[in-house]
């Protein structure tokens, strides 16, 4: 199973990683697993209602960014068992996912802290754009 | 001399092409004199996108030369070479 993916939009649910990561051994250890799915609103940045979120990537950089965000937070914590980072880039509709994330981790804050972290780090550093169309007009999303 | 330049979001649409290869006769090419080739090429709109009106580039625009960042490197005083590749990023959203 890949552990990191950029798929296309209903390509994945998440059920399908929570399943996938309880087959992989390393689970016996682990008491938690969270789980974090970005989803695109239904408000824009400039208050009016958002008719579609188009994202781009550079895929091939931002598959070893994600790769390499997973790998430090494996290396940080050795408490943290497994990490799937799974990021939609397509167009998409309010409600639409937008990326997952799933941790099991030995405890409880070692799964939640390694979602929050995770998605904290793909907001800045994969080379990942999204632009924002909504009734009063479009613009690239900058966190 | 032959750069690839590659450009994302903001930039790809006011170049019109998520990539470009430009041939310079000057082998004395850096960061800096790219940038306002492409200045001069694609106008204020693009300009405006990563100059402040300092002239300066600003902070949230990276470069990268074969995928390393010019920060680390020289900035814009960066020397490029035959068929370097150069990657401008505007600000990144993902999540």
């Amino acid at each position: 199973m890949e552990k990191v993916k950029i798929v296309k939009k209903d390509e994945v649910k998440l059920q399908d990683l929570v399943d996938k990561l309880k087959k992989d051994p390393k689970i016996f250890e682990c008491g938690a697993i969270a789980c974090f799915i970005g989803i695109v609103r239904g408000i824009g940045k400039n208050g009016s209602k958002v008719q579609k979120l188009f994202y781009e990537a550079w895929e091939e950089e931002a598959i070893k960014t994600l790769v390499e965000i997973r790998d430090e937070a494996l290396r940080k914590n050795k408490n943290l068992k497994d990490l799937l980072v799974y990021h939609v880039i397509d167009e998409l509709k309010p409600g639409d996912e937008t990326v997952f994330i799933v941790a099991a981790g030995k405890h409880r804050h070692d799964a939640i802290n390694a979602v929050v972290d995770t998605i904290e780090e793909i907001k800045k550093k994969p080379p990942i754009w999204k632009k924002e169309y909504t009734e009063k007009g479009s613009y690239w999303v900058k966190e | 001399m032959k750069i690839k330049i590659r450009f994302f979001a903001e930039l790809r649409e006011i170049v019109g092409e998520r990539e470009k290869i430009l041939a310079f006769p000057d082998s004395h090419v850096n960061i800096a004199k790219l940038l306002n080739f492409l200045v001069d090429v694609y106008g204020e709109k693009f300009k405006e996108k990563i100059f402040d009106k300092n002239g300066q580039l600003f902070n949230h625009y990276i470069i990268l030369v074969n995928g390393k960042n010019i920060k680390f490197l020289e900035g814009l005083e960066t020397t490029l070479k035959d068929e370097d590749e150069v990657s401008i990023f505007p600000p990144v959203g993902g999540g």
